[in-house]
């Protein structure tokens, strides 16, 4: 009886695991987050995971079958840095400096057409940073394309605590403290004496304050908020490193250092990655010393790079100024890991997205010729094992 | 219970129209049709008005001794309509510029009921208008409820608490700055709200909450915002011309109040509302008077009509909707038993932007009647 029990309950599994989908894509090329290429390869997925990642082999039987051989399959890219559905000007309090508890999920547009044209060129994963006036701005939010009929919804509200170095929080200041408009910081020195005072602030608060700001202050001073820190030229990033290092905090990411390349040893040290703007918009603001390939010095540099469409919006797409970057010296690899598998782990979400790997979400984009070439052209977007945008190539019943 | 009560005793003593009662204050009203809701239509019908409430309805009522009698043999009747979002009152005077967050302030407080506006709305049909704070505070204040005519009247002090998500009440002269901002601060009130008072209400949902909004962003602010408080009234004011209003709301619960789309509006504006009947969501029509040039109210349904808006539905959102999403069905938006005698005499269907208002009443009285001359029909 135990026996017949024992083995109808072994049996089961077997049983019920070819009734779960199994969707079989096969893939022409296979363009992985870690920047390496596989031809013929398929990629088993169900339940929105993937199953397995396989350098081609036999087809598993009742499987949909995705017919890809004539294109290339990537994983979803991911923007870790936009300013996508905030309305331009409106992305940044400036009622006071420091305002950790201003979430740019609360200003989110989510109809804004920039998040159908983001995901129409590949992007499965955006982080949307609020703006760059205040010393710390806000907390940054991260969307996906996972809602219904594939609509970009909020997966995170308070992705990473969001600061700045350098002129932006100062830019437009007045430093006359009769003047109505009074404001700081006025210099970086004032920047970094805010920055420092606010968590000094927090540190020093009772645990049990209500106040919100001071609460997500003393999150990242637990490490349990990341911060993203916006610093492009040399001594920026050191002054931001060395913050960190003060206070002990967690840095996911120095944004849109440009010039990263040149303090790599020490980004390096601190595993630290930097979330580059895109080379298209190369920023003479901050005293930034032009170079028009730092992404690939950065990368060559060894320092974990991420391109980002960046603040401001209105560029490039992310895929484009991947290839910008390609075009302007940096490593084809290098240039595609900085859309994918870098972003996913300056967010957070190395674990989920990024790259195909077993386990990880179904997010993976099927595109028409080498997405670094010329004329590469998304085909189909898949977001959770969900087409979300694009048709699919051609899909027929496996054998049974 | 109180509107059952009302219709039982009032239905009880319409049966009994011989009754020689005191016909003091009571007035006799014989149609052409009487139009009691959008919808429901008494053809020939005679409606009986005592104490400035529909005391009854039907065909034939003999008018009691002493009453006054009125006469439209092919006019229609109509409720009046209801305005039911507007700053009309002196120009300014709603604007507390001074702070942001300012809950407990009352339009009710900045109300000129001398003004001739009063007279201007009744003209145009409209007897009831809702007056909020000008949606320059992000923590708004208390909307007010006044009746038309020459000798206007504050009915309601605490309608709704308002709060505005729009450009308007984000400036660098003060915070705060940002919508973010703005969404913050009302955050950080709410979760500190005292157990008493207009925010403790709204939070309750003893008092509607209002988002006054324009852009898609700032909608999808104030419903997170809604989302988040589990607020369990809430209204949306927003204008026209925003484009995903219908996609948006579905399925939300929100009713809202749609501001003319503006001047520049583009032309698919116009088709929102038929939009968002088709989606079954609730919506009023409302004029934000002041606006420039003045906005008649009984002219945005027409619009909307020439894009697919059933004449029903157009009527209802001046009428019974925007009562309705106001908690006020008990008193105004129909002419059912028991609701104030509000109601306009029409020469022409009620939804066709060409018929001409004849008379205005408010509560029983006359407020505006037409010039003789104008009117193809005057009472006998």
């Amino acid at each position: 009886m135990k026996a017949i029990l024992l083995s109808l309950l072994s049996a089961l599994p077997a049983a019920v695991a070819p009734r779960a989908q199994v969707t079989a894509l096969r893939a022409g090329h296979l363009l992985n987050g870690d920047g390496k290429v596989t031809k013929n390869a398929l990629v088993l997925i169900s339940g929105g995971k993937i199953l397995a990642v396989k350098p081609g082999g036999a087809l598993p039987a009742g499987a949909e079958v995705v017919d890809a051989r004539d294109l290339w399959v990537t994983p979803a890219l991911v923007d870790c840095g936009s300013s996508m559905g905030l309305a331009p000007g409106n992305a940044t309090e400036e009622d006071r400096e420091v305002e950790p508890a201003v979430r740019a999920a609360d200003a989110l547009d989510l109809t804004d057409p920039a998040f159908k044209r983001a995901l129409a060129s590949g992007v499965g994963t955006i982080c949307v940073l609020p703006g760059s006036k205040d010393v710390i701005s806000g907390l940054a939010a991260i969307v996906r394309f996972t809602g219904k009929d594939g609509a970009p919804r909020i997966v995170n509200p308070a992705a990473a605590l969001v600061a700045a170095m350098g002129r932006d929080p100062v830019a437009g200041n007045i430093r006359f403290p009769s003047s109505h408009y009074f404001r700081r910081p006025t210099t970086r020195m004032g920047t970094v004496w805010l920055f420092r005072k606010a968590f000094f602030d927090a540190r020093a608060a009772s645990p049990d304050t209500k106040d919100p700001g001071i609460r997500i202050l003393r999150e990242a001073l637990a490490g349990r908020l990341p911060l993203r820190i916006l610093a492009r030229p040399e001594f920026d990033i050191r002054t931001a490193l060395n913050l960190a290092e003060e206070f002990n905090l967690r840095v996911a990411a120095v944004d849109e250092a440009q010039e990263a390349w040149r303090v790599a040893a020490l980004l390096r040290s601190a595993r630290v990655p930097a979330a580059l703007a895109p080379s298209t918009r190369i920023s003479r603001a901050d005293m930034v010393k032009q170079e028009w390939n730092f992404a690939a010095r950065a990368a060559a540099a060894g320092i974990p790079a991420a391109i980002q469409t960046g603040r401001g919006g209105g560029g490039l797409s992310l895929i484009a100024q991947a290839r910008t970057a390609y075009r302007l010296g940096m490593e084809k690899g290098a240039a595609f890991r900085a859309v994918t598998l870098v972003p996913a782990r300056i967010l957070g979400m190395e674990k989920r997205i990024g790259s195909l790997e077993k386990g990880k979400d179904a997010d993976l984009v099927l595109w028409k010729g080498d997405p670094f070439g010329p004329a590469g052209k998304v085909v189909c977007v898949f977001c959770g094992g969900r087409k979300v945008y694009g048709r699919t190539p051609s899909s027929k019943e496996g054998s049974k | 219970m109180r509107r059952n009560t009302l219709f039982w005793i009032s239905s009880l003593l319409g049966a009994l129209p011989a009754l020689p009662a005191p016909a003091q204050d009571v007035l006799v009203l014989r149609a052409g049709k009487i139009l009691v809701a959008p919808g429901k239509v008494l053809p020939r019908g005679t409606m009986v008005v005592r104490e400035g409430k529909v005391f009854a309805l039907g065909r034939d009522l003999a008018t009691p001794a002493g009453a006054k009698e009125l006469d439209f043999p092919t006019a229609v009747v109509v409720p009046g309509w209801v305005d039911s979002w507007t700053q009309a009152t002196s120009a300014g005077e709603t604007q507390e510029l001074s702070t942001a967050w300012t809950p407990e302030i009352r339009a009710a407080d900045a109300l000129d009921l001398e003004s001739p506006l009063w007279e201007r709305f009744a003209r145009w049909g409209v007897t009831s208008v809702v007056v909020t704070p000008d949606p320059a505070q992000v923590g708004g204040g208390l909307a007010c409820l006044v009746k038309t005519g020459r000798k206007a009247r504050l009915v309601e002090k605490a309608l709704f608490l308002q709060f505005s998500l729009t450009s308007r009440a984000r400036n660098r002269e003060r915070p705060p700055t940002s919508l973010a901002g703005q969404v913050a601060l009302i955050r950080r009130n709410f979760r500190k709200a005292p157990k008493e008072g207009p925010l403790a209400r709204a939070l309750s949902g003893k008092l509607p909450a209002l988002f006054a909004c324009r852009t898609p962003a700032e909608v999808q602010a104030a419903l997170r915002l809604a989302a988040e408080f589990h607020l369990p009234k809430v209204l949306l004011e927003a204008p026209q011309a925003c484009r995903p209003l219908p996609s948006l709301l579905e399925g939300s619960g929100v009713g809202l109040i749609l501001t003319p789309p503006g001047k520049e509006a583009p032309p698919w504006s116009l088709g929102i509302p038929a939009a968002l009947a088709g989606k079954g969501l609730p919506f009023a029509f409302a004029s934000a008077c002041p606006s420039y040039p003045p906005v008649e109210l009984r002219l945005l349904p027409a619009p909307a009509r020439r894009r697919g808006l059933d004449p029903v539905r157009a009527l209802a959102a001046v009428t019974v909707t925007p009562a309705r999403l106001l908690d006020l069905s008990w008193r105004i938006g129909s002419l059912r038993l028991g609701r104030d005698a509000d109601f306009l005499v029409l020469d022409g269907p009620p939804a066709h932007p060409g018929s001409r208002i004849l008379s205005v009443f408010v509560e029983g009285r006359p407020v505006w009647t037409a010039p003789a001359g104008a009117a193809k029909e005057s009472p006998k």
